[in-house]
């Protein structure tokens, strides 16, 4: 099977900036791509880039956006359901973290997994790290 | 009667700017998308009602529902941003009834042909006639992206068009 590549949508391009932080702890990732949504696309535009970029994208590759509600969005969600592939907005590090490491480790990509620890990433760190604590003493 | 505070001709609809700006500016509390390819597009259009911060109502009707609304006062309650993708349906909307004194250009994207007036905001020949026109009818036509921009007058944006 053709290792799964992750394409990030973003505003800006913010996610290319992630992406290379990121391998200061992940090393190389070159299964992923990024296109940015620049001020001046139309949603048409945009919606034509990305599409062209799916559509040589193996199977079980996924699609992160930044923010549900915003073009980036928009365009994956139209194009993931078109092309059956995943879409998650939301993206951050922990995400690109669990994903990529998949990808490395067993080249596949666990959906459920990537979601998951994305939804878990999230968290007030004070009152969970005392909330442990607490356990703990009882 | 609605009350529109804000009718935006914008060709990515409800996007970024829009739902976080525009929206909490003008106190809407309804956003009515006229666009009759996203009325017509299920999947999409629950797309955009699902992204509607808290307490605004999204929907979306065809340009003639739009107009017939308009005209038969269906136009329900609220503060209303009005939100066209552009000024070809803008124009249409106007002539069937909807006559708003003021409009906002917000964005309206690149193709060939076309020419950057304003940051990403662009115009052609057919364009250009459409706000003469609403322009002659009195309407007040802004250009401005995001309310941190100094608001330009359709004047203004005229004359870059042509030089």
């Amino acid at each position: 099977m053709e290792k799964p590549q992750i394409l990030l949508l973003t505003h800006g391009g913010w996610g290319k900036a992630l992406t290379e932080s990121l391998k200061m702890i992940m090393g190389s990732v070159d299964f992923v791509h990024e296109i940015p949504l620049t001020p001046e696309l139309t949603f048409s535009e945009y919606y034509a880039l990305v599409d062209e970029y799916a559509a040589g994208m193996p199977k079980k590759s996924l699609i992160i956006t930044d923010v549900f509600g915003g073009t980036t969005t928009n365009a994956g969600a139209k194009i993931g359901r078109e092309r059956d592939l995943k879409v998650i907005s939301g993206l951050n590090a922990p995400i690109m973290i669990e994903a990529c490491t998949q990808i490395q480790y067993t080249g596949d990509l666990n959906f459920d997994v990537v979601l998951q620890q994305g939804q878990a990433s999230v968290m007030d760190v004070i009152h969970e790290v005392n909330q442990s604590m607490g356990k703990k003493e009882s | 009667m609605a009350e529109i505070v804000l009718c935006r001709i914008d060709s990515r609809l409800i996007h970024g700017q829009v739902m976080t700006k525009w929206v909490n500016q003008c106190q809407a509390n309804r956003i009515v998308v006229v666009s009759d390819s996203l009325a017509a597009d299920e999947f999409m259009l629950e797309i955009y009602l699902m992204s509607a911060p808290a307490g605004v109502k999204v929907e979306c009707l065809s340009r003639a529902d739009a107009v017939k609304n308009w005209n038969d006062n269906e136009f329900l309650n609220g503060r209303v941003l009005l939100l066209l993708p552009d000024l070809e349906s803008m124009k249409e909307v106007y002539d069937g009834g909807i006559q708003l004194s003021k409009i906002q250009v917000g964005g309206l994207g690149g193709a060939p042909n076309r020419k950057v007036v304003f940051q990403n905001i662009t115009l052609d020949d057919a364009d250009v006639e459409r706000l003469v026109y609403l322009q002659e009818k009195g309407v007040e036509i802004i250009f401005q992206t995001i309310p941190e921009d100094v608001p330009q007058d359709v004047s203004t944006i005229l004359k870059k068009y042509n030089n």
